[in-house]
């Protein structure tokens, strides 16, 4: 894909990692999570962030438009929301056949109700086999469980073997996007945490560089690890098989190295059949990195011969968010991320502020259920309803109204801000309105001049919204025509 | 609140203008027309968005203008107030709730083929989130339905009811002008307009319409802009520096947000942009062709 010159190692074409199933539990090992507000204002201060996503969507929404030329988008895009639809509201059943299927291949299945379970899970497996190291392809799902953070409590490392992954990782960080997981960073910032951490100069500049440093370190990792542990893109129900894309083939080699291979999925990632694996195929790549195919599109079924396979099946608040019929369509998503590469104030504060831990329009959906709705309250105010998301979704989720179901469920819980409580109860009331405005007709003229904008550049409170956009004047009382 | 309610009504009973004009008014059409279409001798009413009553009322009568012109007549009724889109927005569904009823009513008792709104906003919220909001009262969910099928934006009334003919508002010196179009987040995406201003502006008044470089809000977002002046900011200023591109004097919208927001914008940075809706410019044409034929 068209990427900015300003784009880092992660994000050229052959090292973007679409597998959604991202990993690095990236930075949250033990410090406090700083607050919206916080990281709201250092990313609005941060010009170069908005700088990096600005070239990147304009790119990207270029890109798409020529990969979707091949195919018959609606078209393609209703027979997958036709897939989902069915394996969400039959999910029951297809994850029994699943199961089965995926048994009878040797594979180990195991069922997490929540985060801690799936921690839990995995960690004990570590511990059973005397894991201390374990190599990680991206999986959002272990993002959203925290496990990194949780196996480094019982002192297992783990390494992101995603570049853009290990990248947010050494940075303390977690992925600004689901599909990239360091979209927010410029070579120059990649340039400066390789010298950190390698312990030797690493050119700011030169992409192809950073990469062969990276690439040295990471190949280590996947000769030592005892346990690989990657995410899932599909898990086709008739077979038993688990389809991953990836663009860096580091999710082959962490799912084929080590002796233990760990598969950590969320139960909605269920598609009934191989056909609609590969109506998924021709979507996600296009819609996610606007590539017709991700370098590697992996199946999985059973482990290779002599090791050992496990996978974690994942509900986490997802059949509470089946059983809320506005939100089921979200459990469709195919994490392709194009709902942020599309979100305008996505594009002016990133992945750290519009979202929680799945970042871009889907996120706001999500994390209500999966991390709770104080996750959620400051991020979902951030949302314009502009649709824009709703029209590039590979499965055609309503995002922009369960966002607003979503903000109605946090005003429903914590209320309403103030003043907009005041607005809202003022604003109900038309007979109180229309004394405002009569007032207001009045009380406006000193900034009118009788003109019909508020012009209020020079003036304290007022010109925080008039600095930069004069306001309309209240008009005279309309007279309708005779 | 209930306390600024009791003193509001206790001052407005005392202020005559507020208790007038209960019952609709209805602007005939004219009985020739200015252009023959299909929609002579329809009776339409009129949605006038929040933003058009409190600070654009000459929009309002574009419509009126432009719909009269053609023969339609309009019914206008005094007391409507918030279709509810504003505390919906916000998640407010109490204050919502009440707005909608109210709307529904009041709309439901006009007697108009179609419910016609130059707000692309109000028409999203009345034709669709109605039905979402109302989803599970069966009642209330039939009586949104049948409004959603009479609720029609200004521009897809114009096209697809009127049918109103290519050439038919042409400048009357043949001048081309150039102009650009922004559309709307609702217009477009809600709404799927996209072919419709094009055609009016292009086919039907003969504007050269210079595009947008790209697909983008224009940063109002309702309370959005207010909440996050430094994000809505940012956003505005790109759209209007992809205006500036296109060398056109003149932009066009569908929607009172984006037009309130963008021409403050121009002012601010002391730009001479003009941003107009689109039934502004209709009217004009309308009314230089009115003059000349009298």
């Amino acid at each position: 894909m068209a990427l900015p010159a300003t784009s880092n190692p992660a994000h050229s074409r052959v090292h973007d990692t679409i597998h959604p199933a991202a990993d690095s539990a990236g930075g949250d090992h033990g410090e406090p999570e700083r607050s919206f507000e916080e990281r709201l204002a250092v990313a609005v201060s941060d010009a170069q962030l908005s700088r990096n996503l600005t070239n990147f969507q304009t790119g990207w929404r270029a890109s798409r438009e020529t990969a979707m030329e091949e195919i018959e988008f609606q078209t393609m895009r209703e027979r997958m929301k036709a897939a989902k639809t069915d394996a969400i509201d039959n999910i029951e059943h297809y994850l029994d056949q699943f199961i089965r299927q995926m048994e009878r291949a040797g594979t180990t299945v195991h069922l997490a109700p929540d985060a801690d379970a799936a921690c839990a899970i995995i960690a004990r497996i570590a511990e059973e086999k005397g894991v201390r190291l374990v190599a990680k392809s991206k999986s959002m799902v272990s993002e959203e469980i925290e496990l990194n953070h949780r196996l480094h409590e019982d002192g297992v490392e783990v390494v992101e073997t995603d570049l853009g992954e290990w990248i947010v990782q050494l940075r303390g960080e977690r992925p600004s996007h689901m599909v990239m997981p360091a979209i927010h960073l410029a070579r120059q910032q990649v340039g400066d945490i390789f010298t950190k951490t390698m312990g030797r100069e690493i050119s700011r500049e030169d992409v192809g560089e950073q990469v062969h440093a990276a690439r040295d370190v990471l190949r280590d990792v996947f000769f030592n690890a005892g346990m690989g542990i990657t995410g899932a893109n599909a898990l086709i129900a008739e077979a038993g098989t688990v389809m991953m894309v990836t663009n860096e083939g580091n999710g082959r080699l962490t799912s084929s190295l080590p002796p233990v291979h760990v598969i950590l999925a969320g139960i909605e990632k269920l598609v009934p059949t191989y056909e609609d694996a590969m109506t998924q195929v021709r979507l996600l790549a296009r819609s996610a990195t606007a590539q017709r195919q991700t370098v590697y599109t992996t199946f999985i079924h059973g482990p290779s011969p002599g090791h050992e396979q496990h996978i974690v099946l994942v509900d986490n608040g997802r059949r509470a968010m089946r059983d809320r019929d506005e939100f089921r369509e979200a459990l469709h998503c195919i994490r392709c991320a194009a709902c942020a590469n599309v979100c305008p104030p996505y594009r002016e504060v990133g992945g750290h502020v519009f979202g929680h831990i799945y970042t871009g329009a889907i996120g706001l959906v999500v994390t209500p259920f999966l991390h709770g709705i104080d996750a959620v309250a400051g991020p979902q105010s951030l949302c314009l309803s502009c649709n824009a998301c709703e029209m590039v979704c590979p499965v055609e989720i309503p995002l922009p109204r369960q966002i607003l179901d979503v903000r109605k469920m946090v005003v429903e819980q914590k209320g309403l801000k103030r003043e907009k409580a005041v607005a809202m109860s003022v604003y109900s009331h038309p007979e109180v309105m229309k004394l405002l405005l009569k007032i207001g007709r009045h009380a406006q003229r000193p900034l009118t001049h009788g003109g019909r904008l508020v012009r209020g550049k020079h003036i304290p409170i007022l010109n925080k919204q008039t600095r930069w956009r004069s306001l309309p004047a209240i008009a005279p009382a309309r007279k309708r025509q005779p | 609140m209930q306390t600024i309610r009791t003193a509001a009504a206790a001052v407005t009973e005392k202020l005559p203008s507020h208790r007038a004009g209960d019952s609709p008014d209805i602007v005939p059409g004219a009985s020739q027309p200015l252009i023959a279409t299909a929609a002579a001798g329809m009776t339409v009413a009129l949605y006038p968005a929040c933003m058009t009553r409190m600070f654009y009322p000459e929009q309002a009568d574009a419509i009126v203008t432009v719909l009269n012109a053609l023969g339609v007549s309009v019914i206008e009724s005094e007391n409507q107030h918030c279709c509810g889109l504003i505390p919906h927005n916000s998640g407010d569904a109490k204050h919502a709730r009440p707005m909608i009823e109210r709307t529904i009513e009041q709309l439901e008792a006009i007697p108009a083929d179609y419910i016609v709104s130059g707000s692309a906003s109000c028409v999203a919220m009345m034709a669709q989130d109605y039905l979402h909001v109302l989803r599970d009262e069966p009642i209330w969910r039939a009586r949104a339905e049948r409004l959603s099928h009479r609720i029609i934006d200004f521009t897809s009334f114009l096209v697809n009811v009127v049918q109103l003919p290519a050439g038919s508002l042409t400048p009357l010196d043949g001048s081309i002008p150039v102009m650009t179009y922004h559309d709307s987040c609702q217009g477009l995406n809600a709404l799927g307009l996209k072919a419709e201003p094009r055609y009016l502006l292009q086919d039907v008044m003969g504007y050269e319409v210079r595009e947008l470089g790209e697909v983008l809000c224009c940063g109002f977002g309702g309370s959005f802009s207010v909440e996050y002046p430094l994000i809505a900011e940012r956003l505005m200023d790109r759209k209007l520096a992809n205006a500036d591109a296109t060398g056109a004097p003149l932009l066009a919208t569908d929607n009172q947000g984006c037009l309130m927001h963008l021409r403050g914008g121009a002012d601010a940075s002391g730009r001479s942009l003009q941003v107009k809706h689109i039934a502004e410019l209709l009217a004009d044409r309308v009314r230089e062709r009115q003059s000349e034929r009298t």
